[in-house]
């Protein structure tokens, strides 16, 4: 009888048993707890990232018919984007207007990165937050700052007339490309700097003083030294500008004119006033696409590069 | 040590107790109703019965264009009431979210002319669902001092002159800049864009519109700031903007083009299954009344919906602001704003010129 109970304890006892076995299994597959440290990111990027790139690409195959939708799955809407000229032409447009965007923002970041990194002595925390200062007003604050800058009687206009340069205002620096690739650069300069200066900040100075004592100048110490070890930081930086701004619709919006458009107009135009999403859904995935082959592109051109050069 | 510790307690408490008069103020917030419309509309002085009554303003958001709140609605947005147009209250029907009104609980319903009460679509099923608030037009202002020469030959044909390339304005909207070029394109009607041949014609005139104008904008500002500006000399604008520039002091005038101007009447609809119902019907009664009618016609410019409102204000200030007391007199002189017929294609070319197709 005694005997029995005991068993029965044992074998009715789940909680102690499973969190022994729990343990157990912890302790013996490393996997398991690796997968539990990254969980609660790893479930966010679930349902948050891929369920609605899912939702994305299942509205994509349907259709729209009035005000409803034809659940018919089809490859009608990328069939249309491929047989319309607008799609493709302004999904290009906006690829080479982000990557122009990109080199011009890390053209501009690299020597201010520069600076912070090997010359500031003291106070670096200062610098480093007097560049993320402008991320303190909000996104439009910023666009309508710039349309404020370049416009009609900006400060720029209202500048050059009064130092008696030009006596009509100038009207091609507002509402064409230009202002987008100009805006788009200073609104996203802080995403450049800050991982080039992080590069930057990380190479070993006497990497640069062994360069200088075999007689490289300060050129050559640069391009053969300082730059080849700060390319991942340029990478980053790249990317991290480049991506984000190819779906960028309130900057072509505000300062792009009739002819500055791209693809995030177009994408905004059939989930809002178009009335079809399906359509937008298959842009919005071709556009992904295109951004992941131009980003793969782009650093198989680095390391081609790269190779070359060592 | 101590101290420093209080201090801090202090600041926290002092944190929490902000933090928690915020989210009462969210709260009360949420006890009024939710009117989603045309920009401008959130003026209080609009509504000063709602105003007194509830000791606070309704919550208030913008849409872009109205093309755009029709799909914001149907996809699932939680408004209250809204600001449709005569031409497209049958899109705001076909979502399935307009209520019938009662017209019982509107106090000034037969005050409203009857000629705004009879457009087609307000009342849908036998039933009404739209209440006309004002009505207006959609034309061009412009500058007398830099284009002086249209004084005397009002037209349309300003946004595609030569000599103003790069100094002309327009809406960024189907109804209201698009089938414009349709009009100049000389198609049989511009409201109709189901025969591709109509949709090319237009096109071609869409073309040179987009190399023509500086910007495209829905927003009465920006439009009004590039005028007062002279950063353009012609603009396309609705009634307000120019009453706004003309007290600006700036030598404007609203064309009357000889093709006409175009006309339209808004008014309120209300959401189904609102859950402020009083508070709308409030709104709706404050709207109406005779005060909030003045104060529109006198600051907007806008005709209004009662009789009432215009026996109040004086003929001499109808007539500068070119209103007059038959709302008919304006409505039928101009080109009534209709439903578009073949609206995806219409989008769709426009979004095609403006990439430069």
């Amino acid at each position: 009888m005694k005997e029995q109970t005991l068993h029965a304890a044992e074998a009715g006892s789940p909680p102690g048993g499973l969190r022994e076995g729990v343990r157990r299994a912890f302790l013996r597959h490393e996997w398991l707890r690796a997968y539990t440290l990254v969980s609660p990111t790893l479930i966010l990027l679930i349902v948050a990232m891929a369920a609605p790139i899912g939702v994305l690409v299942g509205l994509s195959l349907w259709t729209q018919s009035g005000m409803e939708f034809d659940r018919t799955l089809t490859l009608a809407n990328y069939e249309t984007f491929f047989g319309k000229k607008i799609y493709p032409l302004v999904l290009w447009r906006s690829i080479q207007i982000s990557a122009l965007v990109a080199f011009a923002t890390v053209l501009l970041a690299y020597p201010l990165a520069y600076f912070i990194a090997f010359h500031v002595q003291r106070h670096k925390m200062v610098w480093l937050i007097l560049i993320t200062l402008p991320f303190w007003t909000s996104y439009l604050l910023r666009v309508f700052a710039w349309k404020l800058i370049l416009g009609y009687n900006g400060v720029v206009n209202s500048g050059l007339t009064t130092l008696g340069l030009i006596e009509q205002p100038l009207e091609f620096i507002l509402y064409n490309v230009t202002a987008v690739v100009i805006t788009l650069a200073h609104a996203w300069a802080a995403f450049a700097i800050l991982p080039i200066y992080v590069s930057l900040e990380k190479i070993d100075r006497s990497l640069i003083d062994a360069a200088h004592d075999l007689g490289e100048g300060p050129v050559m110490t640069f391009l053969r030294v300082t730059l080849p070890l700060s390319m991942p930081g340029v990478i980053a930086a790249t990317l991290l500008v480049f991506i984000p701004t190819v779906g960028d619709y309130v900057t072509p919006k505000l300062v792009g004119g009739t002819t500055g458009i791209m693809i995030g107009n177009l994408i905004q135009s059939a989930f809002g006033r178009g009335a079809n999403w399906p359509m937008g859904a298959a842009i919005a995935v071709i556009s992904m696409l295109m951004v992941t082959l131009a980003v793969c592109v782009f650093l198989g051109g680095v390391k081609g590069l790269k190779k070359l050069l060592a | 040590m101590l101290s420093n510790y209080l201090k801090s307690g202090a600041r926290v408490a002092a944190a929490c107790a902000m933090a928690l008069g915020l989210s009462t103020a969210a709260v009360q917030a949420q006890d009024h109703p939710l009117f989603f419309g045309w920009p401008g509309y959130e003026a209080p002085e609009l509504y000063p019965d709602y105003v007194k009554k509830h000791g606070g303003m309704f919550r208030f958001t913008a849409w872009g264009d109205e093309e755009e709140g029709v799909t914001k609605l149907q996809s699932g947005f939680n408004a209250d009431f809204l600001f449709p147009c005569n031409y497209k209250i049958k899109k705001w029907y076909a979502t399935g979210r307009l209520a019938p009104i009662d017209t019982s609980r509107i106090k000034n319903w037969d005050k409203i002319m009857p000629s705004l009460k009879k457009i087609d679509g307000a009342v849908q099923d036998g039933k009404p669902v739209w209440v006309p608030i004002d009505w207006g037009q959609t034309s061009v202002v412009y500058r007398t001092d830099l284009a002086p020469e249209y004084q005397n030959k009002e037209s349309w044909e300003i946004l595609w002159d030569r000599k103003y390339k790069g100094r002309v304005a327009a809406f960024d909207s189907l109804v209201d800049a698009v089938v414009v070029a349709g009009l100049m394109a000389g198609i049989p009607d511009m409201w109709d864009y189901t025969n591709p041949a109509d949709v090319a014609k237009t096109k071609d005139k869409m073309r040179e519109l987009v190399g023509q104008v500086r910007f495209f904008s829905n927003d009465p500002t920006t439009l009004e700031q590039a005028i007062a500006s002279g950063e353009v000399v012609a603009a396309t604008v609705w009634n307000e903007s120019v009453t706004r520039l003309k007290k600006q002091g700036l030598p404007v005038k609203y064309m009357n083009p000889k093709e006409g101007a175009m006309t339209w009447v808004c008014g309120l609809s209300i959401v189904k299954g609102s859950k402020h119902l009083d508070k709308v019907y409030d709104a709706i009664n404050a709207m109406l009344a005779k005060e909030s009618r003045i104060w529109e016609i006198n600051e907007f410019g806008y005709g209004v919906s009662t009789q009432e409102a215009f026996d109040a204000v004086d003929s001499d200030l109808l007539s500068e602001l070119g209103l007059s007391k038959n709302p008919d007199d304006i409505l039928n002189a101009g080109i009534f704003q209709s439903e578009i017929q073949g609206e995806g294609a219409l989008q769709e070319m426009f979004d095609e010129v403006k990439a430069g197709l």
